[in-house]
């Protein structure tokens, strides 16, 4: 087996990793506020925005 | 601190112009409120704001210790149990999520801000802003502080929250409630999923185009150690989630439209999707060639990402908002001398509501205590106030504008003139005016759809006769090179550009599918309060004799005192440093007095002050006469002011043969001023109640005309329904507008006719685009055919088909946006 045929599959499993980290960045919100993230990096302190981080209660589902 | 400076400073805080200073740590503020939130954030070393702010931000600010106090009414609903239950996105034992609606968040220090806000209010723990959406998600703990209090201090710091019914979701409001919610979880859903496969498809075209090189070069002329087979293995491993994940939106809306009995442009497509992964399936397995996987991963990866850019929505504009988006959420009740805040839906006839200030009046009842001055213009689009008398009737959906009323209900929500206006309106909608259209893009697909089908039989019939193995390659090939993916890769992107050309120029268009209808419109019509004129901003001029700098101070104050909105204005435009007044008494109807100096001051109108030796054209109704010690001396005249550039924008329509009528709620005074806008031939009328705008758009259409209609309130609800185009003029965006196929910013509205001619211009960059690639797959076809195209050259050429439609198109619609001055 030719190492050529290493090196591809290497490769495609690179791209699946950033494939994963691009699904994964949709899943997470990230493109649903493309504007704020640029403001944001402008600020000295970021504020602690907890996410997910719920304690025990009623989630609404309107 | 207070100073009163000779020239106008700016607001350190707001931005505002103003001429009373108030100094603090060295700088300059217009209002308590202003100060008081500065010296907040300076005390949290938050001033970085200001370094951020790129812009005076115009917000209102009420000022912390005023909204603090209990006694403010405002948000005293979010202390209702009923209401704050639906509007909680969590609850837990000590932490509570809720979301507000800013529609001020405009900048990047409103991030800042809004961001720390746990650092600034107690019991706010965190706070994140979506600024696409302009919503806050904030969390608190409950045993500290409550939702009212967080809206209170947001407001108090230039945010107000804006809430209406909508926000309660289906279960409060009209049963047949088919809004989308503003925060509706489905379209985002929706959106996601559009991503992911816009994300596989990307990926497994980048990669198969990369397996596929050996093969544009033949593998060097040689294959020693059998590669090949492995790589079209790989390649068959990649693009088996482009077919069964990724192109699952061309599939079913071709099952849609063939359950429907309509040919969708899809269908050809996904035939053709299907017959190319079928054939190369065959290839591979026949070990003939390795099948067409590039061109089909980037056919499928390019039809995705123009179909996101066209569908791409404007998440801060709902159009499909009803009724209930325009209500509060609940009603000040009246009961033992006291108001207690219910929600809308439970106010029964009979209850006593208290309205205040600048609030809206929910139901339809009978004034009972106050002096009511009631601004209906979103309702019936008359631009002047009503006074109201006791006993007298008040209808819902109007404006209280001069201190607090009280009104017994009559009717419940549900009953109440507005809702019964919008329910007409929406009956009214005879023809589906929504469904599943694109003129010329399902004619021209239609049609090519016949002819591919036919093509494709008639090569089957012929190498039936002359060779019949080789009806299946002829047939397949015809089929695959015929795709009328092209069509679809320049409609689509096409018309994304155009939108977001559009919406960088102000105007939200509710989807591609209306473009068509808007390049067909033979005939226009206007409404004029609102549309041609701007709201609330009218044109202050003084009539009168010269009057002395002490004199103006007495008349500015006394305007300010007074409840009549046109006097405030005219305080306002005044802007004169107070004065003492003594005895002022607002006679409501009439006008206001009070004493400066010992001398008795009057405004008012007509009847209210001593005219008798003036007599002049009679404006009543936007007229405030002045006297001064039983003189009269002049008078203040507030004239609607139209928008820049209107007569410009008429002559051009008119240069392209389209007739403008404009149709008006108010009387006849502004025919002068519409007329030298408009020329002789258009069409003026006026005092026209909504059903009759609405029956006049349907006589046109009736006539054969294609009709735009551009409208803002309620009032034009009906007729921007009836209408072929809709569009509906607001100042702001973030609030309700009636349903329609577009929504402009007042501002842009005289760029309409430049953004009517680049969209119009869209078709042609549509068929130019498809035209060439037609003439470039029918020559690559005409080559191959003869067998002397290199395929490592006819496989580059099949992406960069692609790629160069997309760049036409996008450089075609840039260009015509330039030529007609707006900007992308």
């Amino acid at each position: 087996m030719s190492v050529v045929l290493i090196l591809m599959i290497c490769s495609i499993c690179v791209a699946f990793g950033f494939l994963l980290a691009y699904l994964w960045s949709v899943k997470h919100g990230q493109f649903e506020d493309m504007e704020a993230n640029g403001f944001r990096i402008l600020h000295d302190s970021t504020p602690s925005v907890k996410e997910g981080v719920l304690t025990e209660g009623t989630v609404n589902n309107k | 601190m207070l100073e009163v400076a000779s020239s106008l400073s700016t607001c350190y805080h707001c931005g505002a112009q103003t001429r009373r200073v108030l100094r603090y740590a060295d700088k300059d503020f217009c209002c308590d409120g202003c100060r008081s939130v500065y010296s907040l954030l300076e005390q949290n070393q938050l001033c970085l704001y200001y370094d951020l702010k790129d812009s005076p931000s115009g917000n209102q600010v009420v000022g912390l210790d005023v909204l603090m106090s209990e006694q403010s009414h405002k948000f005293a609903f979010l202390d209702n149990v009923e209401i704050a239950k639906r509007l909680y996105l969590f609850q837990g034992a000590s932490e509570f999520h809720i979301q507000f609606y800013l529609p001020q968040v405009h900048c990047s220090s409103c991030v800042y801000l809004l961001e720390n806000l746990h650092k600034l209010a107690i019991g706010v723990l965190s706070s994140s802003l979506n600024f696409s959406k302009k919503s806050l998600n904030v969390s608190f703990n409950p045993s500290v502080t409550t939702a009212r209090k967080s809206a209170q201090f947001l407001t108090g710091i230039g945010y107000e929250p804006y809430f209406s019914l909508s926000d309660l979701g289906d279960g409060l409001s009209s049963p047949d409630n088919d809004i989308k919610s503003r925060f509706s979880a489905k379209i985002s859903g929706e959106s996601k999923h559009r991503l992911y496969r816009l994300g596989v498809a990307g990926f497994a075209f980048g990669n198969i185009m990369l397996l596929s090189f050996p093969e544009y070069f033949n593998w060097g002329g040689s294959d020693p150690d059998g590669m090949k087979n492995y790589f079209v293995m790989l390649n068959l491993i990649l693009i088996t989630p482009v077919m069964l994940y990724s192109a699952q939106e061309f599939y079913r809306l071709a099952w849609g439209g063939l359950k429907k009995r309509y040919l969708t442009i899809d269908l050809p497509i996904v035939i053709a999707m299907l017959i190319t992964f079928g054939r190369s399936l065959w290839e591979v397995q026949q070990q003939i060639g390795p099948g067409y996987f590039d061109s089909l991963s980037g056919i499928v990866f390019f039809m995705l990402l123009g179909r996101y850019l066209q569908d791409q929505t404007h998440q801060r504009i709902a159009f499909d908002r009803d009724y209930t988006s325009y209500f509060p959420l609940s009603a000040s009740l009246w009961s033992e001398g006291q108001a207690i805040s219910v929600p809308l839906v439970e106010v029964k006839k009979g209850d006593e509501l208290v309205i205040h200030n600048q609030e809206l009046v929910p139901v339809d009842g009978l004034l009972v205590f106050g002096a009511a001055h009631i601004d209906y213009s979103f309702v019936t689009g008359e631009s002047e106030p009503v006074n109201v008398l006791v006993g007298d009737w008040i209808y819902a959906g109007g404006r209280q504008l001069a201190g607090s009323i009280r009104v017994v209900a009559e009717k419940s929500m549900a009953q109440g003139y507005l809702v019964s206006l919008w329910n007409k309106s929406k009956q009214s909608k005879a023809t589906p005016k929504y469904g599943i259209e694109n003129g010329y893009v399902h004619k021209a697909s239609q049609w090519f759809s016949v002819v591919l089908f036919a093509i494709a039989i008639a090569a089957a019939a012929y190498w039936w006769f002359v060779d019949p193995s080789k009806v299946w390659t002829a047939v397949t090939s015809v089929l695959i090179v015929a795709c009328p993916c092209a069509l679809l890769l320049s409609v689509t992107f096409t018309q994304g550009h155009l939108l977001t050309l559009l919406a960088k120029n102000g105007m939200y268009l509710r989807g591609a599918m209306v473009l068509e209808r808007w390049r067909n419109i033979t005939r226009i019509v206007f409404d004029k309060t609102g549309t041609l004129t701007r709201s609330g901003q009218p044109i202050i001029s003084f009539e009168g004799q010269d009057i002395d700098s002490q004199t103006w101070d007495a008349i500015g104050t006394l305007a300010g005192e007074s409840v009549h909105p046109y006097a405030r204005k005219v305080a306002r435009w005044l802007n004169r440093p107070k004065v003492l007044i003594f005895g002022i008494e607002n006679l409501v109807g009439s006008g206001v007095k009070g004493v400066v100096n010992g001398i008795e001051y009057r405004l008012g109108r007509r009847g209210f002050v001593a005219l008798s030796d003036v007599v002049t054209e009679d404006r009543s109704g936007s007229e405030i006469w002045v006297e001064v010690n039983g003189k009269v001396v002049g008078r203040f005249v507030l004239r609607s002011s139209y928008r820049d550039g209107l007569k410009q924008m008429f002559e051009n329509w008119q240069g392209d043969g389209i007739h403008i009528d404009v149709l008006s709620g108010d009387n006849q005074q502004e025919r002068v001023v519409l007329e030298s806008l408009l020329g002789k031939k258009s069409g003026l009328y006026f005092q026209y109640r909504p059903h009759q705008k609405q029956s006049f758009v349907s006589a046109l259409k009736l006539k054969g005309e294609a009709v735009m209609m551009v409208g803002d309130g309620l009032n034009d609800a009906g007729a921007l329904m009836a209408s072929d185009f809709g569009v509906a003029v607001s100042e702001d965006m973030g609030y309700f507008s009636p349903g329609c196929d577009a929504i402009i910013l007042g501002g842009s509205l005289p760029k309409l006719y430049s953004m009517w001619k680049v969209v119009k211009r869209g078709k042609r960059v549509i068929w130019w685009s498809f035209f060439f690639s037609i003439v470039y797959n029918i020559v690559g076809l005409s080559f191959a055919v003869r067998g002397e195209l290199n395929p490592m050259i006819a496989a580059i050429l099949m992406p960069i088909s692609s790629i160069t439609i997309v760049l036409y198109t996008w450089l075609a619609t840039m260009y015509g946006g330039a030529r007609e001055g707006l900007k992308y």
